[in-house]
């Protein structure tokens, strides 16, 4: 049984539970009318799918087809989906969520893989869904409600700050954490209370949300409050107040969590701290950081190299570098990755100096710094394009057609072939396709058709489908 | 660090990378609609670890000291499948009103059932619960083993405490007479939760049979789709060398074994096809 509607030059047609051949043939008659462009099968309602509707749906792609139709499937579930992905090519498999009633949105809401997908649609059509969105914010099931508060902010629709604010009482955390948030958004000064009083709750989730939305609306007054704050008794709550200091950031900011990390001893706390002073831009922040590479604990030293990735060296290359080759191995991988566009003649020839020192995941990091580095490493490259691990080889690919494309393109036409690992061979493939698929047409059709991997294959064929 | 706290996305080699590692792992093979998800659920993983990229993470999985673990981490983030008590139940109604019975009158004395990929707990209960509607534990020993790869998901489901959205597909007198509210949220009651017996398990090991033993019914419900064929093939052997005789095995309303298996006798009762070992 089918429901269908004609809309200028589409039609679309809801499945429920199947399509059998009378539908069939009714729908066959009305694209068979002129003026017909498109054809949208709505599955929305379709559980699971008889060999017959799949057989149904054929034939209705066939007689599109011969009229230059284009048919669509929509909303079909990821059951459907995987089934009917396999019985068809060309054809296209759209989300649509405006042939979906009110109340089914807001039942999707509930959906954790398509929440997003619904939330990001009721915003875009906000005013037509006001209504139900507005008050399902007030009183809505818990988790429904607080999706809808989420909704009304990122619509921005400030003339429900009252109904945000109301939400502030709920005794359900994500209805909280939302309104929060929005009010945030809002920069909703009068909530500033509320604020500090959530900035102390022991659900973090609801805190860390009041620390973001304190931020958005802080004055020098909040950054002398926080301050105060920052010798709480309390671990977590020092770790929210850094957070809200980072956001809000500046001199007097920067100042508290300078101090803030210097006295800490909770070793939970500490990388929390770095990880905050690293959002400063600030020379002494590079070197406090750096002095933390020397911490007795593996995982403080861990959070101080990747907080290094964020604030650059500036002048600590050489005090970095010197630490890379005793480290722990992840200590040393954010070490190198530190370094970054810092990598100049001197660094590269270093970092290759001890290449053969260092544990896998370093080598791998050390041949991506180089791939940024404006030096030209292409011997070094070429050498490790023959290493056994195939994720040296890749990394190698890619550092030496960024650094070299010429060498590097003919390194990939001859690994897209000749290379046994299919990660390599795919680095080769994204290599082509930077330097214009076009140029390669005959090499990437042989791939499609040949390629022993099927994800080489997919890919190939994306790149030159059209020409198949 | 909530100002970095957005999610990571994932480029197309990372994905199709990740892809391969997951399946080789769990031999669930992700569809590439799955990519938004997979940045969704993995991406508070990376920033805990300090990662700013998927290759960063990807080579974590591969080099890194605690890189089982992780992987098992992994797993468990991207595997987690959404489900509500009584879905799809008129399998369940047929087993209860139709199979069990059948089962008692040839003077069968202990049924073992196993609920193959439990997820958060929400199919095995739903059986107890009809079960016990259906006054089946009076006239019989009947055991439910429930398994499912994702070690956080059992857990979770050992607690059996719910919230609201479980309930999409369950009658109000069955929540109100089998579960406690308290706020939003809703525990199981202890009759029903020491019905049935939560284990880790994934359906690739070659031993999880062995684990496992024999079984009069087995219910495994959208989880074939995630399995290539050959692999397909391995688990559906495995719940044919696993079930007694008869045996009874139920798949998810659009999934068939066709091209999988010819060991079987398909029977549709009206409301849905059940698979026998006869």
């Amino acid at each position: 049984m089918i429901n269908y509607l004609k809309e200028s030059k589409k039609i679309y047609a809801v499945l429920d539970e199947e399509l059998c051949e009378e539908d069939t043939k009714q729908l066959q008659t009305i694209i068979s009318s002129n003026g017909v462009e498109i054809i949208n099968i709505d599955l929305k309602n379709i559980s699971y799918i008889e060999a017959r509707t799949i057989e149904n749906i054929l034939s209705l792609k066939n007689i599109a087809d011969s009229k230059h139709i284009k048919l669509n499937l929509l909303n079909a579930s990821e059951s459907i989906y995987d089934i009917l992905e396999s019985s068809f090519t060309g054809i296209r498999f759209i989300q649509d969520f405006s042939t979906y009633s009110e109340e089914e949105l807001l039942g999707l809401l509930n959906d954790p893989e398509r929440e997003d997908e619904v939330i990001n649609y009721m915003v875009d059509n906000y005013e037509a869904h006001k209504a139900n969105i507005v008050n399902n914010a007030k009183q809505g099931d818990a988790y429904v409600r607080a999706q809808c508060i989420l909704i009304i902010g990122k619509a921005h629709d400030i003339s429900e700050i009252e109904t945000v604010r109301a939400a502030l009482q709920s005794g359900y955390p994500q209805i909280v954490h939302n309104a929060l948030l929005v009010l945030g958004w809002f920069f909703d000064s009068e909530s500033k209370h509320s604020f500090y009083h959530y900035l102390q709750s022991e659900n973090s989730s609801i805190a860390k949300a009041a620390a973001a939305s304190i931020s958005l609306i802080a004055d020098e007054s909040d950054v002398e409050r926080l301050t105060g704050m920052s010798t709480s008794s309390s671990p977590m709550l020092r770790g929210i107040v850094a957070s809200a200091l980072a956001l809000i950031n500046g001199d007097e900011a920067y100042k508290t969590v300078k101090n803030m990390l210097l006295v800490e001893r909770d070793e939970h706390i500490i990388p929390v701290l770095i990880r905050q002073l690293s959002f400063f831009n600030n020379e002494e922040a590079v070197d406090i950081i750096v002095s933390y590479l020397d911490h007795p604990s593996t995982s403080i030293q861990e959070t101080a190299a990747s907080s290094l990735e964020r604030t650059g060296l500036k002048n600590k290359l050489d005090t970095v570098v010197a630490k890379i080759i005793n480290n722990d191995s992840l200590v040393s991988y954010f070490a190198v990755k530190a370094i970054g566009k810092d990598c100049n003649k001197d660094t590269a020839e270093l970092l290759i100096s001890i290449y053969t020192k260092v544990h896998e995941n370093v080598k791998l990091a050390i041949l991506g710094t180089l791939g940024i580095a404006n030096v030209n490493n292409t011997e070094f490259f070429k050498q490790c394009l023959e290493d056994a691990n195939e994720d040296i080889r890749k990394e190698a690919l890619a550092s030496m057609y960024s650094t070299d494309s010429v060498s590097g393109l003919i390194a990939a036409k001859e690994r897209v072939i000749k290379d046994s690992s299919w990660l390599v061979r795919y680095k080769a493939l994204q290599i082509l396709e930077l330097d214009g698929a076009d140029r390669h047409t005959p090499l990437l059709q042989e791939i499609a058709r040949t390629d022993s991997s099927i994800n080489i294959r997919e890919k190939a064929y994306e790149l030159v489908g059209k020409s198949l | 660090m909530i100002a970095t706290l957005g999610s990571i996305k994932i480029k197309d080699d990372e994905f199709v990378e990740l892809k391969d590692i997951i399946y080789k792992h769990s031999a669930i093979a992700l569809a590439d609609t799955k990519k938004y998800l997979v940045e969704n659920r993995l991406s508070k993983r990376l920033h805990e670890l300090n990662f700013k990229t998927f290759k960063d993470y990807i080579y974590y999985l591969k080099y890194g000291n605690d890189k089982a673990k992780e992987l098992e981490i992994m797993t468990n983030l991207v595997t987690i499948n959404e489900t509500y008590f009584l879905r799809e139940k008129n399998q369940m109604d047929n087993m209860v009103n139709i199979v069990l019975p059948k089962m008692i009158q040839s003077g069968k004395k202990n049924i073992r059932i196993w609920s193959a990929a439990c997820s958060t707990g929400e199919e095995p209960y739903s059986i107890a619960i009809l079960l016990n509607e259906a006054g089946m534990y009076n006239k019989t020993n009947i055991e439910i083993c429930a398994t499912d790869i994702n070690t956080e998901v059992v857990e979770f489901a050992k607690k059996g405490v719910y919230r609201t959205i479980s309930f999409r597909g369950a009658h109000e007198h069955i929540q109100k007479k089998y579960f406690t509210q308290k706020e939003n949220y809703y525990t199981i009651s202890d009759e029903i939760k020491k019905r049935v017996r939560f284990n880790t398990g994934n359906l690739i090991s070659p031993t999880i049979g062995i684990h496992m033993g024999k079984f009069d019914i087995i219910f495994c419900r959208n989880v074939l789709i995630y399995f290539d064929k050959e692999t397909k093939m391995k688990v559906v052997d495995m719940f044919y060398r696993n079930l007694n005789v008869p045996g009874y095995l139920y798949l998810g309303h659009s999934e068939s074994l066709a091209r999988l298996s010819e060991e079987f006798k398909v029977v549709n009762f009206g409301t849905g096809l059940m698979h026998i070992k006869e």
